[in-house]
């Protein structure tokens, strides 16, 4: 799969995941919740207040890694491949600019 | 449900300062360090790029901590508690979905605009689909900055209100010279560097006043009021047992997922924040600061609704529905006092001034960078900054006539403007960084349906035209988005298409090979990526649906 594909798809997956963990609270709750108490607080309420925000911290932490780690260094290789025509990560970089 | 009062005051608790003396002096101290801030900033700039994107300097952790601040806005201490208090747990879903918009604003095109060095998503548009859009962007860029700080210049005009016994109109005019002469000396670089500041004064002010308050409510676990209040939810059950419950249908909540998680993409002063990132990497680092920080303040700012509704039920207490939006001061009225409660304000004007100053600096970049190139008028660096002035001295006073006659809730104005960004700028903008398919007609068209929409459907200016939702989400302008999104992307990916096969039009999708090429930090090498046409029938198809789903009668 190319380089754009992926990180297309890591987007797309990132982002459907990240609204898929917020609204859990919400759909568990119209379709049916487990009557479960965390913290003393009912599941939904206790999910929207800090499940969900800490789920989102994770799965943006997994979206990174990937990023960073797979994605960006695929783009490396393809600069050096081309000779680094173009340069594209320096374009609009200014002061203390450490672009990628 | 509280049971609102037919009109306001004269209630058994105290409503408003007695003794003026030191939360006074707390303001004016940190008035006193947000000047000081800025003007010590100010050596800093040097042209346009400081003035507006903060010379591209800023780290993770003071940006995560502005851009939370900037988000969460003196909404956060009146509006936000006065709807939990009235909504109660579906505006918390509602709410929450807002945390989402920085992550998907960084996932989806953040760190590519920044690549690019926009300034803002009119750069962005100029670059992308011309001049004509850019100029389009703007406009609507301008308008929707404006209604959003006409919510943040109403609110800090009731604080004063509350702080001074003033009147309005006075207040109203008092606060928007402070603001501005705050907003004019520090551009980018001063704002930046004071909304994090902003941040900690507003974390500290919800945070610290809620130990007391849940220590005397009886809570076992005060000490840490996010999630220390649980103890207290039979006791709330019982006074108050639909507090908990979803209450409405399930597109009622799919309609806030628009407005609310789709429309703040498109907001152009979070934007902003992402291109004032030293690098590509440090934005997308910002994230993890924001999602921590803003977290926590959220989950503070529900156990100040919780115990609003808790505090009010337990005593038997009835507020009017215009007072909701000063719970958060009656309650530490009622429990720690006139100090502690001035802090509480100086938190929530920290709030106003963070948001205010970054919407003053979107519709400065606005007017004194896209709107002059995309006229191509010839002006130089340092006209282009005076410009970057005088807009932003303007826009205070405009927002200070509109706010004369303000609507009954401060958060109306600020969804209305979410509305109009989710189907009028999001689509525009992450489209066009995903896709090489859409082009400038489709762009135009898109903007156009879906600002037409929500203006012709909610009732802010066309009152009687509705979308078929009843109650609070057409009083709140809200199921207009059930229409009004699918219909913008629709008309996006369609006459997008059609235009490439219209042979007059001159569509080639390769001359935005470059571009795209660049802003997602591929080399220079002549290959066509995102150029594929299915993933946009996909998404059109999956409009279909949604769209038939809005216009079913509520």
């Amino acid at each position: 799969m190319q380089t754009h594909t992926k990180e297309a798809l890591a987007s797309l997956t990132a982002a459907l995941a990240l609204i898929g963990v917020i609204h859990s609270g919400i759909w568990f709750t119209m379709f049916g919740t487990p009557d479960l108490m965390v913290l003393g607080f009912p599941f939904h309420y206790f999910w929207l207040v800090a499940g969900g925000p800490v789920a989102m911290f994770v799965l943006y932490w997994v979206y990174y890694q990937y990023i960073t780690s797979s994605i960006m260094e695929e783009k490396k290789q393809l600069k050096t491949s081309t000779g680094g025509v173009g340069a594209a990560d320096d374009i609009g970089a200014k002061a203390g600019d450490d672009d990628d | 449900m509280i049971k609102p009062l037919q009109q306001a005051g004269e209630y058994p608790f105290q409503e408003t300062f007695t003794d003026l003396v030191i939360p006074i002096g707390i303001i004016v101290v940190m008035f006193l360090v947000f000047y000081g801030i800025s003007y010590y900033m100010k050596s800093n700039i040097q042209g346009s790029d400081d003035y507006m994107v903060a010379g591209r300097t800023i780290g993770s952790f003071v940006n995560g901590s502005a851009i939370s601040a900037t988000w969460e806005s003196l909404a956060t201490f009146m509006g936000v508690v006065a709807l939990m208090v009235q909504v109660q747990i579906p505006f918390l879903a509602m709410w929450t979905n807002f945390l989402l918009s920085i992550p998907l604003i960084v996932i989806l095109y953040g760190q590519t605009l920044r690549r690019l060095g926009s300034y803002t998503p009119a750069t962005f548009c100029k670059d992308r689909y011309g001049n004509t859009m850019s100029a389009v962007m703007a406009l609507l860029i301008v308008f929707v900055m404006l209604m959003y700080a006409l919510g943040q210049f109403i609110g800090l005009a009731q604080i004063a209100e509350i702080l001074f016994g003033w009147d309005y109109t006075l207040s109203l005019f008092v606060i928007a010279v402070l603001v501005t002469g705050y907003v004019v000396i520090a551009g980018m670089w001063g704002v930046s560097y004071n909304s994090a500041l902003q941040f900690w004064i507003m974390l500290t002010a919800a945070f610290i006043p809620m130990m007391f308050v849940l220590n005397q409510l009886g809570s076992s676990g005060w000490f840490f009021p996010p999630l220390g209040y649980g103890d207290l939810v039979p006791d709330m059950q019982q006074t108050n047992p639909g507090f908990f419950d979803m209450t409405f249908d399930t597109r009622w909540y799919f309609a806030m997922f628009l407005a609310m998680a789709l429309g703040p993409i498109g907001m152009p002063h979070l934007a902003q924040r992402i291109f004032t990132s030293r690098s590509v990497e440090s934005g997308r680092k910002t994230v993890f600061w924001f999602v921590l920080v803003t977290g926590l303040m959220f989950a503070t700012i529900y156990s100040v609704a919780f115990a609003g509704v808790y505090w009010l039920g337990q005593e038997g207490f009835e507020v009017a529905e215009a007072d909701f939006d000063k719970m958060i001061f009656y309650l530490n009225f009622a429990f720690s006092g006139n100090s502690i409660t001035g802090y509480v304000v100086a938190g929530a004007i920290a709030g106003g001034l963070s948001t205010v100053s970054g919407h003053m600096l979107a519709i400065s970049a606005a007017v004194a960078n896209d709107v002059i190139e995309a006229f191509e008028i010839d002006v130089t660096e340092d006209r282009k900054t005076q410009f970057g002035y005088i807009a932003i001295i303007a826009s205070g006073l405009i927002v200070a006539l509109i706010a004369l006659n303000p609507p009954a809730f401060l958060v109306v104005s600020i969804l209305w403007a979410f509305a109009i960004s989710a189907a009028a700028i999001t689509p525009v903008i992450v489209l066009g960084v995903w896709s090489a398919r859409v082009n400038r007609y489709g762009a135009l068209a898109s903007s156009a349906v879906g600002f037409l929409t929500v203006l012709v459907l909610s009732p802010h200016a066309f009152s009687g035209i509705g979308a078929g939702g009843e109650g609070l989400t057409a009083a709140l302008g809200i199921d207009a988005i059930m229409i009004a999104f699918p219909l913008s992307i629709l008309t996006f990916v369609i006459v997008s298409l059609i235009a490439e096969r219209v042979g007059s039009l001159n569509v080639d999708p390769e001359s935005n090979r470059n571009l795209i090429n660049e802003m997602h930090g591929y080399p220079d090498d002549d290959v066509d990526r995102f150029t594929s046409a299915v993933p946009l029938i996909v998404l059109a198809a999956l409009m279909l649906p949604i769209l038939w789903w809005g216009i079913q009668p509520w």
